[in-house]
């Protein structure tokens, strides 16, 4: 389970984009070994707060702390190279190399050597059940295992904070369900802490320890699955502001 | 203990995959042979072609070396052709002629190198060079990384008409002895194929092919991009100024016109042609356009066929090598090769996902 020594920290968080207030004043703490959910309705900045956490995004305020280090807008490869992962909401895969050169990739870029890295990619392929497909190129994949190789990548930079950003998106209920148990079994396996935003709120309740929920870029609520499902808050941001199109709202808010 | 058993099981994969790379390696090893076997039986006319065809060769795998890693497009390696040339050039032309010519230091008037040590010295300065203009360059991408490399071209060719003292300035070098033949051209042509599938091999060039692919996901990943990026260009520049440097050696007098428009814009054609994402694509595209260029030039000046008689069409050369070009981006936008590398052994059999099917791991855990 977590341990002390670390956490990823965003104190404080505040971006704006031309006077538009993107996030303000979010605090957010990850640590290892556990799983977040972020949440919230479209355009509450979930995905700017990622970005923020992973030096895509240089907050107007506030601070990114990486176990215990300051590392507010280092840029992404510095912090990877920390131990901090992400994967992307459109997956961004390394469409003309092979399945097993993405994750290559990833070992080699974590400072694996080529032979290990290798040896590594493979052993991950097998272990999320995709090396029957390690030499097709990856844009040939289909639509699920697209999205299971971006985890796969990001996981072979052995990160110690992995940032998911919808990783369900788009895929059936088999699907899933059968990568959010795989999603289960990361923290500990890899001794890492996940986050992840979801719409599925249904997945998210049942596989987070904690859940973190934006509205207009503030907090509304934060805490266990229960404590946030009852929060009048998240069922007003839920119902009222964009409830009428949003699917995993409806289904869950009004309990 | 997980270590172990990983390993046993992934050797035999890598071994295949090796086995591919390699044939591959070969297989363009062996098709600039046959070529140069072939042509150099010919004319003098041919051989001096085949000696020129060998030359684009070793530069266009230098531009693919740079161009097909990153993707970044280049308009500027032909310059680094030319700090090759020059710099060969001046180890290689006798002391009294370099007096007469050109005003140098002492040493660099005294210097006097074999042909391939001045080759060699030639690839140095030229990445040495592309090493110091990396630092701005390689932190554009797009448009502007092509406009920027097409600067560097600009520079080099105003600097060389115009630094009369080392260069000769727009009049160039004479006196270059004339020691490239075709041995020597090939030795070197295979040594730069060499070199590139070796740098293919290496970390920085997956890493560099990754962010070729999607720049935003290699860096979440924690590579860094411009750094990968800079090695990729100083090296290709080294195989473009080798190239230089047996172009300086094969002409014996050159001026800052040969290193140009027409130049820069039939080596990235033969790139293009080929397959600017394969080495052999580069290599292909090489020696497709030279041939498609022979021939062209041959009807050029007028030819019979049998009782038929072309007339002569001047700039048929140009016209029909530009045609090649519009053909395949309109038809084979990703080359001839599309993309992919060439082998004699059959790929398909040997590609990874047909050989996992057959994988056993009955002990493994």
């Amino acid at each position: 389970m977590s341990d002390a020594r670390g956490t990823l920290q965003a104190i404080g968080i505040g971006v704006d984009f031309a006077g538009v207030r993107a996030l303000a004043d979010v605090d957010l703490t990850l640590e290892r070994g556990e799983i977040l959910g972020l949440i919230g309705p479209n355009g509450a900045g979930k995905t700017t707060l990622v970005n923020v956490l992973s030096g895509f995004q240089r907050p107007t305020s506030g601070r990114v702390v990486l176990e215990n280090r300051n590392v507010t807008g280092a840029p992404p490869h510095k912090l990877a190279v920390r131990g901090l992962g992400r994967t992307f909401q459109s997956v961004r895969l390394f469409g003309r190399l092979t399945v097993l050169e993405n994750v290559m990739a990833g070992a080699v870029a974590g400072g694996l050597r080529s032979r290990p890295a290798r040896d590594f990619a493979w052993d991950l392929l097998e272990r999320m059940h995709m090396s029957h497909v390690a030499g097709l190129s990856a844009s040939s994949l289909p639509h699920g295992e697209e999205r299971r190789l971006g985890i796969i990548r990001a996981l072979a930079i052995r990160p110690r904070f992995l940032l998911l950003d919808e990783p369900a998106a788009g895929l059936n209920e088999t699907e899933s369900s059968g990568l959010m148990q795989t999603l289960a079994t990361l923290p500990e396996e890899y001794e890492l802490g996940l986050l992840v935003i979801e719409h599925d709120m249904p997945l998210i309740l049942q596989l987070c320890h904690r859940i973190h929920v934006l509205d207009y870029g503030k907090t509304i609520a934060e805490g266990s699955p229960e404590e946030v499902r009852k929060s009048p808050k998240v069922i007003e941001a839920y119902l009222g502001s964009t409830g009428a199109t949003h699917s995993a709202g409806d289904t869950d808010a009004p309990r | 203990m997980t270590e172990k058993t990983l390993s046993v099981t992934s050797r035999p994969r890598q071994r295949v995959e090796w086995a591919y790379k390699v044939s591959s390696l070969l297989t363009l090893l062996a098709l600039v042979a046959a070529v140069t076997g072939l042509a150099s039986l010919g004319s003098p006319v041919l051989q001096n072609v085949l000696v020129n065809m060998l030359i684009n060769v070793i530069l266009v795998v230098g531009l693919y070396t740079f161009v097909g890693n990153t993707g970044v497009f280049s308009f500027g390696h032909i310059g680094f052709m030319a700090i090759g040339a020059y710099s060969t050039g001046l180890l290689r032309i006798p002391e009294q002629q370099k007096a007469a010519l050109l005003v140098l230091p002492r040493m660099l008037e005294r210097a006097s190198f074999s042909s391939t040590q001045a080759v060699l010295v030639g690839g140095a300065v030229a990445a040495l060079v592309a090493a110091f203009l990396s630092l701005p360059l390689m932190r554009l991408g797009g448009l502007t990384a092509g406009l920027g490399t097409f600067a560097v071209l600009n520079i080099i060719n105003i600097v060389a008409a115009n630094w009369d003292h080392f260069t000769g300035g727009s009049t160039g070098m004479a006196g270059v002895p004339t020691s490239t033949t075709i041995t020597s051209a090939l030795v070197w042509s295979v040594l730069a194929i060499a070199l590139a599938w070796g740098f293919q091999q290496t970390r920085v060039c997956l890493r560099a092919r990754a962010s070729r692919e999607d720049e935003p996901a290699a860096r979440a990943l924690g590579i860094n991009v411009i750094s990968d990026r800079a090695v990729a260009f100083t090296l290709s520049a080294f195989i473009c100024g080798i190239a230089g440097g047996l172009y300086g050696q094969l002409a014996g007098s050159f001026g800052p016109s040969a290193f140009f428009l027409p130049t820069t814009f039939i080596v990235v054609a033969m790139l293009v042609v080929g397959g600017r994402f394969s080495l052999s694509g580069a290599v292909i595209g090489a020696i497709f356009l030279a041939t498609v260029s022979e021939g062209l030039r041959r009807i050029e000046g007028g030819v019979h066929v049998g009782p038929l008689h072309i007339p002569a069409r001047p700039g048929l050369q140009e016209v029909g090598l530009a045609l090649a070009l519009l053909l395949t981006l309109l038809l084979r936008p990703r080359g001839l090769t599309g993309g992919n590398e060439v082998s004699l052994l059959d790929a398909g059999k040997l590609r990874l996902g047909g050989l996992t099917g057959r994988r056993t791991r009955t002990d493994a855990g």
